[in-house]
C-alpha cells in the first residue's frame, strides 16, 4: 500500500503543477486570499 | 499567530521523495494552496451556509462573487484565516438576508434593484477592474485590458440569467442572492473594501 502510494506521488505532482498554471491566468484564485505567485511562473 | 502552514511539509515531503529543485517545490506548494484554500474556504462557508438554513442562497452568493473575482481580482486579506473567516460570516450573512427579503419583494421591485445594481457594479468594474495584488501583480497592459473586458461580461452574463429567471418567475431569493454576490465583489474593488480588508487583517493581528 505504501510503495503504491508512493508509486502515486509523480502523478499528485503533475497535477499540482497544472493547477498551479491554472492559476496563474485568472486575476484571483480565491474569494479574498491571494497565494503567492512562484517568480518562476511569473512572466 | 495562528497560520496554515500545511502546505510548506507536503512540499518539502513532495521535493525529498521526488528529488523536485526549489523552483518546482514552490509550484507544488503554489497548486496545493490553491486545491486546499478553495476546498476549505468554499466548505467553511456551504456549512455555515447550512447551519443558518440558507444553503443555496449562501452557495449563489459565493460562487457569484468568486465567478467576478476570477477576473476583476479585488482587496485581498494577508492569511488565508482572515480569508476564511471574512468568507464565512458575509456569504452567509447576504445568503441569508436574501433568504429572508426575497419573499417580501415583488417582482418589480427585484427587477429594479437587479437593473439598479448592475449600472452600479458595471460603472465601478469598468473604472477600477482588474486589481491586482503584490503575491500576484498583473504587469501587462494587454492582460489588464482582457480582464477588464472579461469582468464586465461576467457582470453582464450574471445579470442575464438574473433576467431571465425573473422572467420566468423563478426562485427570486437566488436572484437577490446573485446580486448581493456580485455587489459584495464589487465592494471589495473599491477604497472601502481595502479598508475593510486591511481592518479585518489588523483585527486579527491585535488579538
Amino acid at each position: 500500500m505504501k510503495r503504491f502510494l508512493y508509486g502515486m506521488l509523480p502523478a499528485c505532482f503533475a497535477v499540482l503543477v497544472a493547477v498551479a498554471h491554472a492559476g496563474v491566468k485568472p486575476a484571483c484564485w480565491l474569494i479574498i486570499y491571494q497565494p503567492e505567485v512562484p517568480k518562476v511562473l511569473r512572466k | 499567530m495562528l497560520r496554515f502552514n500545511l502546505t510548506r511539509p507536503a512540499a518539502a515531503f513532495l521535493r525529498a521523495r521526488l528529488d523536485l529543485t526549489p523552483e518546482e517545490e514552490e509550484i507544488a506548494r503554489f497548486g496545493l494552496q490553491i486545491i486546499l484554500y478553495t476546498i476549505t474556504g468554499f466548505f467553511s462557508i456551504i456549512v455555515v451556509g447550512w447551519l443558518l438554513g440558507c444553503m443555496w442562497t449562501t452557495v449563489t452568493v459565493a460562487l457569484t462573487a468568486a465567478y467576478l473575482r476570477l477576473l476583476s481580482g479585488g482587496a485581498h486579506s494577508r492569511s488565508p484565516l482572515t480569508c476564511n473567516i471574512i468568507g464565512m460570516a458575509v456569504a452567509p450573512l447576504l445568503g441569508k438576508t436574501a433568504a429572508i427579503t426575497a419573499p417580501f419583494l415583488t417582482s418589480l421591485t427585484l427587477f429594479l434593484a437587479v437593473a439598479a445594481g448592475f449600472v452600479l457594479c458595471l460603472n465601478i468594474v469598468s473604472r477600477l477592474s482588474p486589481v491586482d495584488s503584490p503575491a500576484k501583480p498583473i504587469t501587462s497592459s494587454e492582460q489588464r485590458r482582457r480582464l477588464r473586458f472579461l469582468s464586465l461580461l461576467s457582470v453582464l452574463l450574471v445579470t442575464v440569467g438574473q433576467f431571465v429567471l425573473l422572467a420566468i418567475n423563478e426562485a427570486p431569493a437566488l436572484v437577490l442572492a446573485a446580486s448581493l454576490g456580485l455587489w459584495w465583489q464589487t465592494f471589495t474593488l473599491t477604497e472601502g473594501g481595502h479598508r475593510f480588508a486591511t481592518f479585518m487583517d489588523n483585527l486579527k493581528e491585535r488579538r
